[in-house]
């Protein structure tokens, strides 16, 4: 952890105002898109963001000051973001055929596009996939921690990976369709 | 760094997040000085007082002066979109009618082509339907735009899950259609399915402004709604006929859903279904639904029949929905000759 986040959590344990600020204002902008690129919602991204800030805050004296800081917010923001689609699921993602299909031991790769454009695009896909595609793709998780996030199988998370990835291929052909036809 | 989140670190913050932010760090703080101190705090510089009496003063400055407040309306112009609980970045249109109340940001929110928008509500003291209950108008605002809409709505009504549903397919705000209407409180999501252009159904969440018991203090009315909004992308409305009103066909291939604040889909009682076009850039809600709606609250004794909003001038009828052939329906529906509603 970088030093100047482990003095601001130790003096944050203990009670400081201060430190507990520079904490939520230096780690709130990040927090806040990753939530706002899973949940595609900007009343939501703030809820998340919020509430990842604050359970952070309470739970911070059972966080290992050893390790980065960061990741560990990341985890609770991308926690806070899949509760919330979970309570605004109106169809499961989940298929019968993603269940059955098994997943296989590859994990896909990104289309190679310029990061903006994948981020655009990854701010289209449904709901569940953009969770699986942040968490693999964007904070660099494994196959076996979005399915602990996730709480599905890690084969499932990689048909659901590659299906996403179809699913944003088909995104980036179609913007680029549209940027050579204006 | 994985270049996706250098990337992400790169792209401007969502709408609003400085704001979120310093919300979020008063409550952080507020929930650290709840807890017991494991050991003393370092002591106050003596700076710490002086820049507090600073911080007050350029706050006050800030809220209470008109120059303050006009750059306040600056900085939201910028960031293109106001605070929930704050003011409209821009002023409300209010029509006939004038507010009582401050108008108060409900939901911020984007269209899919990224446009901003805002619901915007406030009370208005101008009576609807004759009843003595507050009126609430509640608009949608693109902070830039011309394209603002707006409704008022009395708590006698007391309308079922959703009213008077409209589409857009021609808003100079924004190239994407989009749906809009009010719920009841007890409605918390919305969700919208449509048929999109590659003959798919799609299913949205629609972005829904509550009135919450806070806000509905601040405005001093009793009966609470909400309004939602949802963009539909790549909404299939190529049989548009020009020259003719309205989509045909893409207003009915548009289901609306309604959720509680548990997530739970209601039984969606009273869904007023999109159906019938009235001009070329909007659909509204079946003419004869609404009625139902009416002769259900005259039915119930919620408005009295010397009420009846179809006598109220026109400006009025045409605030809440009521069209001339509403209003026959209304009769129509009155006299028994369509199905009254469900007790």
């Amino acid at each position: 952890m970088r030093r100047a986040d482990r003095d601001l959590v130790l003096r944050a344990r203990a009670g400081s105002a201060d430190a507990v600020t520079e904490l939520v204002r230096r780690h709130w902008v990040l927090c806040h898109k990753i939530a706002f690129l899973v949940c595609g919602d900007t009343a939501g991204a703030e809820d998340i963001a919020q509430e990842a800030m604050l359970s952070a805050i309470r739970g911070l004296d059972g966080f290992d000051e050893s390790r980065p800081l960061e990741p560990w917010l990341h985890r609770i923001t991308m926690n806070k973001a899949r509760d919330w689609l979970r309570r605004r699921a109106r169809h499961p993602e989940l298929t019968l055929a993603d269940a059955y299909e098994g997943g296989g031991s590859e994990e896909p790769d990104l289309p190679e596009y310029a990061a903006s454009e994948l981020l655009g695009a990854i701010r289209e896909l449904r709901p569940g996939y953009r969770v699986v595609v942040v968490a693999r793709y964007v904070l660099d998780y494994t196959s076996g921690e979005i399915a602990e996030l996730v709480d599905i199988p890690a084969t499932t998370v990689r048909t659901q990976l590659r299906r996403a990835l179809a699913e944003l291929r088909m995104l980036l052909e179609k913007e680029a369709r549209r940027e050579s036809a204006t | 760094m994985n270049p996706l989140l250098e990337a992400l670190c790169e792209r401007p913050a969502p709408p609003g997040s400085d704001a979120a932010c310093e919300r979020t760090t008063a409550l952080a703080t507020a929930e650290v000085a709840r807890r017991p101190q494991q050991c003393a705090t370092r002591p106050r510089s003596r700076w710490t007082r002086p820049a507090l009496a600073a911080a007050v003063v350029l706050a006050i400055l800030l809220v209470a002066t008109p120059p303050g407040r006009e750059a306040i309306s600056r900085a939201a112009k910028l960031i293109g979109i106001g605070e929930v609980g704050g003011p409209p970045t821009e002023p409300t249109e209010v029509g006939s009618f004038e507010s009582a109340t401050d108008h108060i940001v409900l939901a911020t929110g984007q269209t899919a082509d990224d446009v901003p928008f805002e619901i915007v509500a406030y009370r208005s003291d101008v009576p609807i339907q004759g009843t003595e209950d507050a009126t609430v108008c509640a608009n949608i605002e693109f902070p830039g735009t011309v394209d603002d809409t707006q409704g008022c709505y009395s708590g006698a009504l007391r309308f079922g899950d959703i009213c008077c549903p409209i589409l857009q397919i021609n808003s100079p705000a924004t190239a994407v259609p989009y749906v809009e209407g009010q719920v009841n409180p007890r409605v918390d999501g919305v969700s919208v399915t449509y048929v999109d252009t590659s003959g798919r159904a799609r299913t949205v969440d629609a972005v829904v402004g509550e009135i919450t018991p806070a806000f509905a203090a601040r405005l001093d009315v009793e009966h609470p709604i909400g309004i939602f909004i949802a963009s539909l992308p790549d909404l299939a409305v190529e049989d548009l006929d020009p020259g003719v009103p309205g989509p045909k066909g893409a207003a009915e291939t548009i289901e609306l859903r309604t959720f509680g604040a548990d997530g739970q889909e209601l039984e969606g009682e009273a869904i007023e279904p999109l159906r019938e076009a009235v001009t070329d850039a909007q659909v509204r809600g079946p003419e004869v639904a609404s009625a139902l709606a009416v002769a259900e609250a005259l039915r119930k004794g919620r408005i009295a029949e010397e009420q009846n909003p179809c006598s109220y001038p026109r400006d009025l009828r045409r605030a809440i929905g009521l069209g001339a052939q509403e209003c026959d329906r209304l009769k129509g529906a009155l006299n028994g000759q369509y199905p009254r509603p469900s007790e």
